[in-house]
Parts: C-alpha cells; structure tokens; sequence
C-alpha cells in the first residue's frame, strides 16, 4: 500500500487515491492519528500498526509514502477542544515526524526535523544551494516589507522525480534541477527558471500532479519498493 | 562582531553577553523587545549580506562573525502581545527573516535553528542518540489501550512524557491513570520503561565538556515537589570515552552547544534521555561554578 500523508480533505491528495486506486493507495489523515490501533517502538525492530483511512494495519505492508503536507496544523483538529489544539497538533507532528524517519519504505520526501515533506527552505536557502551549484539565484528580503507587484514573469518548470525529469526539456534545466535535488537531499522537487534561463526563481518540493507522468514516476517509485 | 539575540533578562543571554565582555569583543545586541522597530534587508547571491537596522544602531550582516541567539517566541513578549496586527504581523516577519539569515550566514552561530529542531520530537531524536551508541529507553507511542498495558506489564515501572517539547514533565504511570486510558486514541501518547539511577547533566560547548551529577527524589528533577526533592548538582568527571560520545552526539546533530540529560544505572549503563539545543546552563553554572558561558564566548569569538 502506498500511503499519502496528507489532509483527508486535500483535493490533490483525493485524486491520487483516485487515479491509483483505492486498493493500493490510501490518506493518512490528522483523524487516523487520533484513532485507536497506533503502535510505534523504539528501539526499532519491534511489529509496529499504523492507522491508515482508518484501517490498522502492519507496518509491513506499506510499500512507500509519499508527504504531502509540511505539518499539522491547529486549526484542522476540529475534534479538540481549541485550548489544546497547540499541543495536539504539536504532539501529532512530533510523532509523524519520528514514524517517517522510522519507515524503511521509500518516503517522497523524507522528513526532516523541520518539516514533515523535506528540508523547508526558505527561498534564501534555496538561493544559496542554487549560486553554490553555479545556477544564478539572487535574492532579496527586506523587511517591513516593500509595496511591490506579484511577480507575474514567465517561468520554466522542470519536476524531478528521483533521476528523471519531467516539464520542460531543456537539458540543461534537468541538470540543474537534479543538481538541486541532489543538494537538497530529495527525490521529488519542481524547479521553476526564469523564461531566458539565465536564473532560479523558485523550488518546491510539492510539485503538481496534473502531469500523469510525474503521477506515474512517483506511484513507481513507491510502489516497487518490496 | 558578536550578535547576541534574545532577551536581556534571560540568565543564558545575560551569561554569555557577560563573557564575551570580560573577553573584550565586541558585541551587537539586539534586544528581542525592539523587534517591531527593527528593520533588516537580507541579499543572498554568492554571498550573504544586508543590514540589521535597530534603534541602538545599524549592522552589517556580512560583519558579524559570530551569533548567539535565544529569541522567545516575539508574539508574546509584553511589547508585541498587545500591538496591533500589523505590527505583531512585522515582528513575525522580522523574526523569520533573522532566522533564514541564522541559517545561511557563514558566521558561527550558537546554534543553528534547523539543527535545534530535532528536540522538537522526542523519539525522533531518542532514535538519533541511539545511532550515536547510547542507550535509550524502551519507548512505546500508542494510541492503544492493549498495547499500554502489554508495554507496562513487561516492564513493571514506566513514566509518560510529551512527544514534543510542549508540557515535557516525566510522569510515573500509576494505577490510577486507568481511568485515562480511555483518553489515548485522542492522540498518540508516548510511554517508557523507568530507568533506575543517578541523572547527570554534561553541557557540551565546541570541544569542552561540563559534567555534574543531579541528586533528586523527583521523578522529574526539573519539577521538584517540596523542598526534599530540590536537586542537588555537583560538578563531576567523565570518562574520556564518554566525554567523546557526548562530544560526537552533539557534532552528529550539527549542534555546537548542546545539555544532554544522561542517568547512570546502578551496572554502571548509560542511558541518555534528551539532548537540548538550548540549555538553560545557568542554572547548572551557578551551582558548580563551571565556566560554560566562557566556553560559548569563545566558540563565538574563535578565529
């Protein structure tokens, strides 16, 4: 089974399930990790249960996961009385954060201490890894904050799924963007360069699904792990 | 120049700001209380530069060469809890902004906010100390009534504590909490077999290490109840080999400073429960005398 970490109201995350199959792929919802049947040990090597669409099921049988949130948050936990949503949402995250690091499946993206999803970069760090790689990236924050317009400037995206790539066929963006990857330690990132490729504008570790190749290079991934 | 980032009133701000004085550096303080008259302009290409403007004076970022920071959350300092949206909205912004710089200045930085975080999710990084060769408690995290009483029947003696480091007191489970268990599917719960022995502390700063022994009644010596479980804390020695393993668990989190929380079984094993990021070491240095505001101004003022 696939597992999407995700909100079990994320249209996204819906239509995943949908296009894979309800019988290979299922939502691990805030609601499932307030649900009788979670088993976690430490140290590792003891049968675990997780709680998945509201099913308990063995660790085993999960083939790969992919992350589709950066945390839980307060104001989902609509069944906790609000005084202690905070520390709810708190206590969940910590847990996802140690049950994903503990899943030898693969996970797209593997957590972080930072964030569920991968390293949760700011658009400096971004900038950062990119100008250390030789991609120009310059930035610029100043804070309180200029009036300026939305950046409405064309962009090229490239999705990189492991080794491959997906979006625009620049064979030069693709390195770039499996450089960054690489440098940033996951598997799954959409890189978006401004029209003239001279420059990185953004990256993103939650890519769109609209393009079923990279629905069907992700579901490969995590399905033939086993 | 020094960046020291935080409150004044808080002991490891005031320690260490202290140190770095006797030292003759020069520091720049930004006090935590000024953040929504503050202004910052960070510029990331090659290199990472810009300017900290705040009402006792303007910084260059691409000067400072050394940070300590222990900035509280801004929203609830007195000054900021009661302003208006837009500027509480400002010092979150500001807050933001130092931090992504904390992250991405070559300065040395006491410590790194990515790297702190792993104490934010207790068995998260009860598995990272344990991949550094020191033993951990048997934990469970359940949302299982079954599974609880199976944990607490093979064991006989265990506590419960948060899995974040919200309300983080360690609690002996008693028969009473039965009537709780019910409770446990409202959200994972995490529970560990009680380890028997002395607890002591090792504050780890760069290369120096900082060990006292804590002698307590308390199941949580940090939450004394009465005046016969206030701890007692008196500087000890560890082992050269241990004293390494602290050192290289600390360096393995990308940590430069770091409390870690140890208890020494009466078979002589070491268990290690936690390691914080960022330690109220005052309170240690005050009982033993131990110089480790020293040590962390010398790590920050380091060639």
């Amino acid at each position: 089974m696939i597992v999407l970490v995700a909100s079990a109201y994320d249209v996204r995350a819906l239509r995943i399930v949908a296009d894979w199959g309800s019988q290979s792929a299922a939502i691990l919802s805030a609601e499932d990790l307030c649900r009788p049947g979670w088993v976690f040990q430490l140290p590792l090597g003891s049968p675990m249960t997780a709680v998945i669409g509201g099913r308990a099921i063995p660790a085993e049988q999960i083939s790969g996961v992919l992350t589709l949130r950066p945390c839980i948050f307060p104001e989902e936990l609509w069944n906790i009385q609000p005084a202690h949503r905070k520390y709810v949402a708190a206590e969940l995250n910590a847990f996802l954060l140690a049950w994903l690091s503990a899943q030898s499946c693969p996970v797209l993206n593997r957590p972080t201490a930072c964030c569920l999803a991968g390293p949760n970069w700011r658009p400096e760090q971004w900038s950062q890894a990119a100008e250390r790689l030789g991609i120009p990236a310059p930035t610029r924050r100043h804070v309180p904050s200029e009036n300026t317009a939305p950046n409405a400037e064309e962009t090229l995206e490239v999705i990189a799924v492991g080794e491959h790539c997906f979006g625009c066929d620049d064979s030069i963006l693709r390195d770039r963007a499996l450089k960054l990857a690489q440098a940033s330690g996951v598997d799954l990132l959409s890189v978006r360069f401004s029209a003239d490729r001279s420059r990185l504008l953004s990256a993103s570790v939650w890519p769109s699904f609209t393009d079923p190749a990279v629905s069907e290079a992700v579901r490969q991934r995590l399905e033939n792990s086993r | 120049m020094i960046l020291v980032w935080g409150v004044p009133r808080d002991p490891p701000i005031a320690a260490v700001t202290a140190a770095l004085t006797r030292l003759g550096q020069p520091v720049f303080y930004f006090d935590q209380h000024d953040t929504c008259a503050a202004e910052i302009d960070l510029c990331v290409d090659r290199e990472v530069s810009g300017v900290l403007r705040v009402p006792a004076g303007n910084i260059g970022l691409a000067k400072i060469t050394g940070a300590f920071i222990r900035p509280y959350e801004t929203s609830r300092l007195p000054t900021v809890a009661g302003a208006s949206p837009d500027v509480q909205a400002r010092g979150a912004a500001l807050d933001e902004a130092l931090l992504c710089w904390s992250e991405i200045t070559p300065a040395r930085v006491v410590n790194r906010p990515a790297a702190m975080a792993s104490n934010n999710s207790k068995p998260y990084q009860s598995a990272l100390i344990q991949a550094q060769g020191f033993d951990i408690p048997e934990t469970l995290v359940t949302t299982d009534r079954d599974a609880l009483e199976a944990f607490w029947e093979k064991h006989g003696q265990i506590v419960y504590k948060s899995l974040s480091g919200i309300r983080s007191i360690v609690t002996c489970l008693t028969p009473s909490h039965r009537e709780r268990f019910n409770d446990l599917s409202n959200c994972p719960t995490q529970f560990q077999q009680w380890i028997p022995g002395s607890d002591f502390r090792v504050h780890v700063a760069g290369h120096d290490v900082f060990a006292c022994q804590v002698k307590s009644s308390a199941t949580d010596y940090r939450y004394p109840h009465g005046e016969e479980e206030t701890p007692e804390i008196q500087p000890c020695e560890l082992s050269a080999d241990l004293a390494d393993r602290c050192r290289r668990l600390v360096a393995s989190m990308s940590l430069v400073l770091a409390g870690i929380d140890l208890r020494r079984t009466p078979d002589g094993q070491w268990f290690c429960f936690e390691v914080n990021p960022s330690p109220g070491f005052t309170y240690y240095e005050q009982a033993t005398g131990q110089p480790i505001a020293d040590a962390i101004a010398s790590i920050l003022t380091a060639s």
